[in-house]
């Protein structure tokens, strides 16, 4: 049995080949993209906006909140890409009720990209707050020694993000699995609402992850500027985060 | 497990291209439908607390102009009270002066009528009872009623006590003694009694005559501080006595 939904091979030319995970990412998108567009689609400014809206607002303002109680700043500069991790992990885990659905986040490519884009993120976030001198200044804190360190803790913190939201659902599919063939009945459904509490909670995780480490560049700037207005201090290092 | 490259660059190109798109249709339209909601809201909150404090003012106003407007409506009518019962009083004082003015200008006018009709009554009576007595007396005894009179008055004049003939004598030697009569007295009438006061008092006692139409029917001596009289004058003031009395009580029982 394939667990990997790379290995799903729908569609090839040459090198060009379109496989599970990406065929199921495009109906995660689809699936946002129809909500959005029914939500958005009489947008009312009134007291009574319609359910679908009513959802989505709820939605966006939670993820808006969020942000704000980790960042302490203003959310929506980063509201697009944070939300947008948070959506995409949460539909393409709760979409495992459906049977036959692999979830794209069960492939480590998937969250190895989204780890990437993680990882560029921070900087570029970092860079465009305080510009790239400074944002580089902050891995040779609190000394010079510590710049591979740094790195290597911006390197890691990377693959463990990817790692644990794979490991995680990759889990979750794998361990079904066995136990359909093990005991068919009621156990893989138990751990199939298991899994997707699961879901629900590494999308939590993964967003708010990401918002700490572009967040963990902004506190720095902040503390290098209290530090010259004060005193000296040693410069804050980003939570490798884990679980 | 291993990543397959390609796949994690086309996941990487999807990714980016879900965030763009939800930016573009999702967070922006909501986030801006959010605020314009906010903002209306806050407007309408303004304009309700705008309107409530205005509500409250003219609440305040009211309030304000209704306290007043009962305060001089209780003053309007304490004031109408006042002048209401000094019109009252004044009212009751003049009827009370005009209902007292007209009584006691009724009992004028009842005393006068009964003045009158006593003194019309008093002629008529002893005019009558003059004539009455005259016709009988003189129907009776064939004799005139002024020799009765005098007979009278002469029996009268002998009872006199020696004690006022006394004062009389000193009192009377001047002036002398005064008789009046309402008839003429003939002259042997009037010789009969000087002679009898002559003999009864004193000899040197001047006496005079005179006519008095106010007697009715009688005859009076009269000295300083003496008289002695016959007259029907006292019968009839008996008679208006009597009279006045049951009038008296004739008015008050109405």
């Amino acid at each position: 049995m394939t667990f990997n939904p790379d290995n799903v091979i729908i569609w090839q030319w040459e090198m060009l080949k379109i496989n599970a995970t990406l065929v199921f990412t495009w109906l995660v998108m689809a699936l946002i993209l129809c909500l959005t567009w029914l939500a958005t689609r009489r947008l009312s400014d009134d007291v009574h906006p319609s359910r679908w809206q009513t959802f989505m607002e709820m939605l966006v303002s939670l993820i808006r909140d969020q942000i704000r109680d980790v960042g302490r700043e203003d959310p929506d500069p980063y509201l697009s890409f944070v939300g947008t991790i948070f959506l995409f992990i949460a539909f393409a885990n709760l979409l495992t009720i459906i049977p036959g659905y692999r979830p794209p986040t069960g492939s480590l490519s998937t969250t190895a990209a989204l780890a990437i884009c993680v990882f560029l993120a921070v900087p570029l976030y970092g860079i465009q707050r305080q510009g790239l001198l400074n944002y580089l200044r902050q891995y040779t804190r609190p000394s010079l020694f510590m710049l591979p360190f740094n790195i290597i803790g911006e390197v890691s913190r990377t693959i463990a993000l990817a790692v644990r939201l794979f490991g995680n659902m990759m889990s979750g599919t794998v361990v079904v699995a066995v136990l359909i063939s093990i005991t068919p009945f009621l156990f893989p459904i138990v751990l199939q609402l298991l899994g997707l509490l699961t879901g629900m909670i590494q999308a939590y995780i993964f967003a708010i992850l990401a918002m700490v480490y572009i967040s963990s560049a902004l506190v720095a700037r902040k503390k290098n500027n209290t530090s010259t207005q004060n005193r000296p201090e040693p410069g804050g290092t980003a939570p490798a985060g884990g679980q | 497990m291993q990543v397959d490259w390609i796949t994690t660059f086309a996941q990487i190109i999807n990714f980016l291209v879900l965030v763009y798109l939800l930016k573009r249709f999702l967070y922006r339209p909501i986030i801006a439908a959010m605020n314009r909601r906010e903002e209306r809201v806050a407007l309408r909150l303004e304009e309700a607390a705008q309107q409530s404090a205005l509500a409250r003012q003219q609440s305040d106003e009211y309030r304000e102009k209704t306290h007043t407007f009962e305060q001089q409506r209780n003053q309007l009518i304490e004031q109408a009270k006042r002048e209401a019962e000094a019109q009252r009083s004044q009212l009751m004082d003049e009827l009370r002066s005009e209902i007292a003015t007209i009584r006691s200008r009724w009992h004028e006018e009842v005393k006068r009528e009964q003045q009158a009709f006593l003194d019309q009554a008093r002629k008529i009576v002893g005019e009558q009872v003059c004539l009455v007595a005259r016709q009988a007396l003189g129907q009776l005894a064939d004799s005139e009623l002024e020799n009765q009179m005098l007979s009278v008055f002469l029996r009268k004049l002998a009872e006199v006590s020696a004690q006022d003939k006394a004062k009389l004598v000193q009192t009377a030697t001047d002036k002398g003694l005064m008789v009046e009569s309402r008839f003429t007295l003939s002259a042997a009438m009037r010789e009969k009694i000087t002679a009898i006061i002559h003999e009864q008092i004193d000899a040197a006692l001047a006496v005079h005559f005179e006519q008095a139409p106010e007697l009715l029917c009688g005859i009076t001596l009269k000295g300083p501080g003496f008289k002695l009289e016959w007259n029907i004058e006292s019968y009839l003031t008996h008679i208006d006595e009597q009279l006045s009395s049951q009038l008296a009580i004739t008015t008050s029982s109405k």
